[in-house]
């Protein structure tokens, strides 16, 4: 059972990592959480984050299928979950909300950052 | 290929002188290239083998393996260099040299 | 950098998409094979299963003449034996048996996954003078070049990391696409083009032992041998008997410390100098190993053992990567997917090469965009359908069937070569609706394959049942890519591409003619 378990977090802590990558850019976040709806925090704490999250997902992966499968399916699951994010991000943003809304800071001073141009259209 | 050169002859007004850049760096890129990197190949396996680091078939095989990547970066550089002649000399002298060079070795001792 | 991504891509992104379609099946050949080969449908081995016992007898009987012969063992992917010797009229014969009972399964006329597909991907079935390596080999490098030089045009790549536009115009959806595809799956591709070339070294730079091997008379025959492993000796032109090869086995097992063997072959079997050869299975590893261990037949002696070299080892573990013979089903999958993925890439690129010409040729009055859309069409759409067609075709045919002095799979590929013929015919004269139309054929022979699977191997529902996934999966993706391909078709009748790019010119002239 451990070995399901162990691919399907691998698979999920690359998705979340790339999402927190993705967050991280004012353009994806305005598409997931548009400004009024939340705040986005640090930019370096996000990818910090999602650093942690890929560092899990090697993790898993290595754990499964050991020193040498384990990287290869890393990289690989890293080549998948990318796109299923970028899909994710164009089709289903409202998706990721509640994500950036536990990652949302209400500080004004991280603001800033955000571009308020027109909003970007799916 | 008909479609790149009704757009050359139609922008340069007959003029076959880019055509004729194009075509022979192309070739050079292509072929010149290839034959710089099979005679670099035969002459890194060689050096390889007689410094002793490992054994013959190795060296080849290691030389092969690394001469793809040297045929990629000639194939880039061919297309990057704005001087067709330059790169004439270096694809087209280059690999005559680097001929000779494996063919003397080629000669049993 | 521009220019020579554009040219590349457009003259020879027929053959890539052609290699890449191939290749991302492949990753399926043995599947396919069952698919198409139904009496190979079995159980796995048993686990006592004996040399001895059940191959020995066969091939005594039908490779008595042979001056060798070879058994690949089952396993999970090709749960037959598999039989290779030289018959009694001096032709290369290939029997399969059942290793249950022995019982020789009929043959099933067909070339199928392994035998069809997976050459299609390194060598386009042209054999004469190695010319279909060569083309794939240019094409390949291409591909090196096209990945490179797509990094360097791009630019924006971490800005545009995560960006798809899905709703713009199709000019720039199919570019963000391609972007995408590209970008992402660039680790995947750049190392599966580089190790495909490296796998077929010896074919790419021919002259490569010549200096280091001066010294031998057949150089290189004489590097093969030290690289990847050669032992023979002459016969003794005295009658022996073979000793236990189940024995031979399990030293060889003994020796490999657990390694399983795949594949045995006997050499000169009636003579006293007999020699067996066992090979050692990659399926536990990512490399594809050239372990090798040579037996004296009649004593059971060890010979010679092989093993390569460690710069070879290196090779070996590039090309297992590329190979993929290891089991481990979750990275079969993602490179399929990633495989497909490519073709998605090219496919996209060519597209936006289109959509950025449309208007201005159709003002100028410029034919390129036409040729270009036709090639285009009949490249993605039409080697798609016509591989369904092959999958069609192998449901359609009896098993003696035969037409006009054709065997039966050669009526298979017939029926393939011809289909993609047509799809380019079609492409050509109807340039508006092929995309639609041929999309529409896709799905339509998707469903008649697995509909017409159903019908002639009758135990359909009963595969589920007895485990036989590789069957299921080809169903179950082939009922996917109908529906893909009725999606995709219905998408492409909704978007009015010509008109679209007339209204909204691209902002990004630069890559437009580049």
């Amino acid at each position: 059972m451990a070995d399901p378990l162990l691919l399907i977090v691998a698979a999920g802590a690359a998705y979340l990592g790339f999402a927190l990558f993705a967050l991280s850019q004012s353009r994806h976040w305005q598409q997931v959480a548009p400004s009024h709806v939340a705040q986005p925090p640090q930019k370096k704490a996000l990818r910090l984050l999602g650093s942690l999250a890929l560092a899990l997902s090697l993790s898993c992966a290595c754990l499964r299928d050991g020193p040498a499968f384990g990287p290869v399916l890393w990289l690989l699951l890293l080549s998948v979950a990318a796109p299923l994010l970028v899909f994710t991000l164009s089709w289903r943003p409202h998706w990721l909300r509640r994500l950036a809304q536990r990652l949302a800071t209400s500080d004004p001073r991280h603001s800033e950052s955000i571009k308020r141009g027109p909003m970007q259209r799916g | 290929m008909p479609a790149i050169q009704t757009q050359y002859l139609s922008r340069a007004s007959a003029s076959l002188a880019p055509v004729l850049g194009t075509v022979s760096r192309v070739l050079l890129a292509v072929v010149g290239a290839y034959f710089f990197t099979t005679a670099s190949v035969m002459l890194a396996a060689r050096g390889i083998a007689d410094l002793g680091l490992m054994s013959r078939s190795d060296a080849v095989v290691l030389a092969a393996m690394l001469g793809f990547l040297l045929y990629l970066g000639l194939l880039l550089w061919a297309f990057a260099e704005r001087r067709l002649g330059r790169v004439a000399i270096v694809l087209g002298g280059g690999s005559l040299l680097l001929h000779g060079a494996a063919t003397l070795l080629q000669a049993p001792a | 950098m521009g220019w020579l991504h554009t040219w590349a891509g457009v003259v020879l992104g027929s053959v890539m998409f052609a290699m890449f379609w191939m290749g991302s099946l492949s990753v399926f050949d043995r599947e396919i094979d069952r698919w198409m080969m139904p009496a190979t449908r079995l159980a796995a081995a048993p686990a006592d299963f004996s040399l001895d016992r059940s191959v020995l007898p066969i091939a005594q009987e039908l490779a008595a003449a042979s001056p060798q012969w070879g058994i690949s063992l089952p396993t999970e992917r090709t749960p037959v034996l598999r039989l290779n010797y030289v018959g009694a009229d001096k032709q290369r014969a290939r029997r399969d048996f059942d290793p249950t009972t022995g019982a020789l399964i009929a043959d099933q006329g067909t070339l199928g996954g392994t035998g069809f597909i997976y050459p299609f991907h390194y060598m386009l079935h042209i054999k004469w003078r190695q010319l279909g390596y060569w083309i794939v080999g240019v094409a390949a490098m291409a591909m090196l070049v096209l990945l490179v030089s797509g990094v360097i045009i791009h630019k924006k790549i971490f800005t545009d990391f995560f960006l798809f536009r899905p709703k713009k115009q199709l000019q720039r959806a199919s570019l963000d696409l391609h972007n995408l595809t590209g970008v992402l799956g660039l680790p995947f591709h750049f190392v599966m083009v580089l190790s495909g070339l490296i796998i077929f070294m010896g074919i790419y730079f021919p002259t490569a032992p010549l200096a280091t091997y001066a010294d031998t008379p057949d150089a290189k025959k004489a590097f093969s041998g030290d690289a990847y492993g050669r032992y023979n000796r002459d016969k003794a032109n005295q009658p022996g008997s073979l000793a236990s090869l189940d024995g031979m086995v399990a030293s060889a097992e003994q020796q490999w410390q657990g390694g399983r063997p795949f594949f045995v072959r006997v050499i000169n079997p009636a003579d006293a100098n007999s020699v067996v050869e066992v090979r050692r299975s990659s399926a536990s590893d990512i490399m594809v190993n050239l372990d090798q261990i040579y037996f004296d037949g009649t004593t059971g002696a060890v010979l010679s053992r092989f093993e390569a070299a460690p710069v070879m080892t290196v090779q070996r573990f590039i090309s297992g990567l590329h190979l993929v013979q290891f089991k481990h089903w979750a990275l079969r999958w993602i490179y399929f997917v990633l495989g497909l993925s490519g073709c998605v890439m090219i496919a996209t690129g060519f597209i936006f090469w289109l959509e950025a010409r449309r208007a201005s040729h159709a003002k100028k009055g410029l034919k390129g965009v036409r040729i270009v859309e036709a090639l285009t069409v009949g490249s993605v759409t039409g080697i798609i359908a016509s591989t369904a067609m092959f999958f069609v075709a192998n449901r359609l045919l009896p098993l003696d069937a035969q037409w006009l002095g054709y065997e039966r799979p050669q009526l298979e590929t017939g029926a393939f070569y011809l289909l993609w013929l047509a799809s380019f015919a079609h492409a050509a004269l109807r340039p508006r609706r092929a995309w639609r139309e041929q999309t529409a054929a896709i799905a339509v022979l998707a469903v008649l394959a697995v509909l017409l699977d159903a019908l002639t191997t009758h135990d359909h529902l009963s595969t589920v049942m007895r485990g036989q996934w590789a069957a299921v999966g080809m169903d179950g993706v082939l009922l996917l890519a109908a529906v893909i391909a009725a999606f995709a078709g219905r998408h492409m009748a909704q978007r009015k591409p010509v008109l679209r790019a007339v209204r909204s010119p691209s902002r990004n002239p630069e890559l437009e003619h580049g």
